[in-house]
């Protein structure tokens, strides 16, 4: 079953009004993104949403582009919000290491990019407990080491195609 | 390390099967080239985008062979050619038609296939 998440309108910050339950694993966040768009948008704002990629959306429609984003953005926020909240957090030493390591991967690949001249932007890591990567579909169980980059979902639209 | 990459890409957009195998591809070079991980931990994640992978091997191939570079240029020109958008290099050096070409495959709905990737880097005339 997929929620329904409450939607910014026009680049409006996307928080709920009513206490609703929040998705359980980052499987049921992304059913969650789908599932509303569906309602909300228009059927030709639905079908470029899901049969192209951010990059399209923001060349061929800016304003719908920026209006996913703030949604997507701001549903993630909540969510990690939730999940911190209610969840059994990861221990902080653990914590710190995957912190570290973050730290590192970024410096490593900003040099890397500086050396080439390539333009670079630091990604968000957030890092979450294991539970939310259980997906409850067959098949699939839990994604390796339970960490999990939400910094494409953040940033950008069409979270769905997410791998 | 995956998605840093895929989150600083800016060139316009490869489809799907291109993209994940150029980040996974470039990914594992870079984990590699700067030892966070061991060549035997990257192994184990031999599941990971195989058929995106597969068909970027052949198109790493086909820059080696046609610059007479090793592997590990040949992906940082791809790579490079992801990241920022500028195409110049790889039209340069399999052509700017079969470059489209092996692009436009990425975007088919089954079109990300070795036997049609091959068949496109082969129609360049070299």
């Amino acid at each position: 079953m997929a929620l329904c998440l409450f939607t910014s309108g026009l680049g409006e910050p996307a928080a709920p009004k009513l206490e609703t339950r929040q998705p359980r694993s980052i499987y049921e966040l992304l059913y969650s993104f789908e599932h509303t768009f569906k309602n909300i948008l228009s059927a030709e704002q639905w079908n470029l949403y899901r049969k192209n990629g951010p990059e399209d959306i923001r060349r061929t429609d800016p304003e719908l582009y920026y209006r996913i984003s703030e949604d997507v953005r701001a549903w993630t926020d909540l969510w990690i919000h939730h999940v911190r909240t209610n969840i059994v957090p990861i221990s902080e030493k653990r914590l710190n290491t995957a912190h570290q390591k973050a730290g590192q991967v970024d410096a490593i690949l900003k040099a890397h990019f500086e050396a080439r001249g390539w333009p670079y932007k630091t990604l968000r890591a957030v890092f979450l407990p294991p539970q939310v990567f259980l997906d409850e579909r067959p098949v699939h169980s839990l994604l390796p080491g339970g960490l999990f980059c939400l910094g494409r979902l953040a940033g950008a639209a069409g979270a769905g195609s997410h791998a | 390390m995956h998605e840093s990459l895929h989150f600083n890409s800016t060139g316009p957009a490869y489809g799907r099967p291109l993209s994940e195998g150029i980040t996974e591809i470039g990914a594992r070079y870079l984990v590699l080239k700067y030892e966070l991980l061991t060549p035997y931990a990257v192994r184990q994640e031999e599941a990971t985008y195989p058929l995106e992978r597969k068909g970027v091997e052949l198109i790493l191939e086909e820059i080696m062979k046609k610059k007479s570079i090793g592997r590990d240029e040949a992906v940082e020109l791809l790579l490079g050619a992801y990241l920022t958008g500028n195409q110049d290099g790889m039209n340069q050096v399999v052509g700017a038609e079969t470059w489209k070409e092996v692009v436009g495959l990425s975007h088919k709905v089954g079109g990300w296939q070795t036997h049609r990737i091959k068949e496109a880097l082969k129609n360049q005339g070299g």
